[in-house]
């Protein structure tokens, strides 16, 4: 039987489209699922036993002016030239509180000696919170020249941020392990009282001796929380 | 007037000095051009604003003894914006705010007799009831700005703020997150009972389960 080539090749394109048409089919890809508007939430939940012994309320104002500044180098040379198009100044009080609080999270009878009629009670290291934070937007002032905008958002909480970090920078500064450490003793003695102990036979310990240098070296920016360690006989 | 040469030695040598002199001038040049492009390189410059806050004095306002035992603490993260129609077009501010919500009991607001040492050797223990131990849990200064198209006031950020409070509020003073916090509560303080007590310890129920919601938005968005 003799083959028309022509409606060979009819057959064969109808075959091509066919298949193409088929593979497109199988390989569209799904319509895009429908995007979640509701905001992206995180939380975490954490057990723990913490006694908070004293709370600080800090207030600062922090402060900022800045000058448009053309700054370079030309020829291995620096310039910097103040622009005239004016000056921003801006002024942003705020409120912070800290708060000291012994970790009883490990507390065990390893913590507590007895002779006698005597009870000594060897306290966790105190530490220190920053707990909340709260920005005065009524009292905040700012100055703004006209030839210059406004403080966008992203500026006024990237200097809540820097405000923040330096009332935590202060913290060695403010000498609060005294305070600490005298109003932990005065939260355990009388629960340990309550128990059937004199109050002169109670002895409040904390772990070792406490240093200005114990405290520069134990700040950490990241964890907000700082440790304090100190005797207390 | 024609120049004549004497001889071809000197056509030569003419034309030698003639090509040393410009190599000479090309050598020269690109001396000069790569001197000036080496002063030149680090070449820059452009507009700056500085961005750090001054150093401002931190002052201690108040310094008191609390004696709050926390058993929860649920750190929350709550995505906030607001929207402002325009004629043109819409003014959008999103925020992202922080804080952390505490659980616990607050012994300055509970009855000093939770606990009762009976016969010398049984201490019998009534937990207060748990609740929010502070109404300032949002870190504000940590917040963060998402998005801002438009110019808006401090009301509005305060705005923003109270939203976000109630939202944490709503969303941590759970009946799950109490009843763990109240659980832990029992725990804790029945380890540290029995370690500062050698007789027996026994645990009641708290004094009113109902009544550990009794902390939540005290303050809230009346701040």
């Amino acid at each position: 039987m003799k083959k028309n080539p022509h409606i060979t090749l009819l057959l064969l394109a109808a075959l091509l489209f066919l298949s193409a048409s088929c593979g497109r089919e199988k390989t569209a890809e799904p319509a895009p699922a429908a995007l979640d508007t509701i905001p992206v939430l995180v939380s975490d939940v954490r057990q723990c036993s913490r006694l908070y012994t004293s709370e600080y309320r800090i207030h600062k104002i922090v402060t900022h002016s800045d000058q448009m500044k053309l700054e370079g180098t030309v020829m291995r040379h620096s310039f910097s030239v103040n622009l005239p198009v004016g000056e921003r100044r801006i002024a942003i009080p705020m409120t912070a509180v800290l708060k000291a609080y012994v970790d009883l999270g490990g507390f065990s009878e390893d913590n507590v000696r007895r002779q006698g009629r005597k009870i000594t009670i060897l306290l966790p290291d105190p530490r220190f919170v920053l707990t909340a934070t709260k920005i005065d937007h009524k009292g905040v002032r700012q100055y703004v020249a006209l030839t210059r905008r406004n403080f966008s958002d992203a500026e006024l909480t990237g200097y809540g941020r820097q405000g923040r970090e330096q009332i935590i920078g202060s913290i060695p500064q403010m000498n609060l392990i005294e305070t600490a450490r005298a109003s932990a003793a005065r939260q355990i003695v009388p629960l340990v009282k309550a128990l059937g102990y004199r109050e002169e036979d109670i002895t409040v310990t904390f772990r070792r001796k406490f240093s200005l240098n114990d405290i520069r070296s134990l700040i950490d920016n990241q964890t907000i929380e700082k440790r304090y360690e100190e005797d207390v006989q | 007037m024609k120049k004549t040469y004497n001889s071809l030695a000197d056509l030569f040598g003419s034309f030698g000095r003639m090509v040393w002199a410009v190599v000479a001038a090309v050598v020269l040049l690109g001396v000069g051009i790569g001197i000036l492009v080496w002063l030149n390189r680090d070449n820059h410059a452009g507009v700056t604003v500085e961005q750090r806050i001054d150093i401002t004095p931190t002052q201690l306002q108040q310094i008191r003894d609390i004696g709050q035992w926390e058993f929860l603490a649920v750190s929350d993260e709550e995505l906030v914006d607001t929207v402002r129609r325009g004629f043109l077009s819409d003014a959008e501010l999103v925020r992202i705010y922080y804080g952390t919500l505490r659980l616990g009991i607050d012994f300055s607001k509970a009855s000093r007799h939770w606990f009762r040492v009976e016969g010398d050797s049984v201490v019998v223990a009534q937990l207060p009831p748990v609740r929010l131990l502070d109404t300032d849990f949002i870190d504000e200064a940590r917040t963060r700005s998402f998005f801002e198209k438009g110019d808006w006031t401090a009301a509005d950020r305060e705005q923003l703020y109270q939203r976000a409070y109630r939202k944490m509020l709503a969303r941590c003073m759970t009946k799950e997150n109490l009843h763990a916090a109240e659980e832990n509560a029992h725990r804790e303080v029945e380890k540290l009972l029995k370690s500062l007590f050698r007789g027996e310890v026994r645990m009641r129920a708290a004094a009113s389960p109902g009544s550990s919601q009794e902390g939540r938005g005290q303050r809230g968005a009346g701040k």
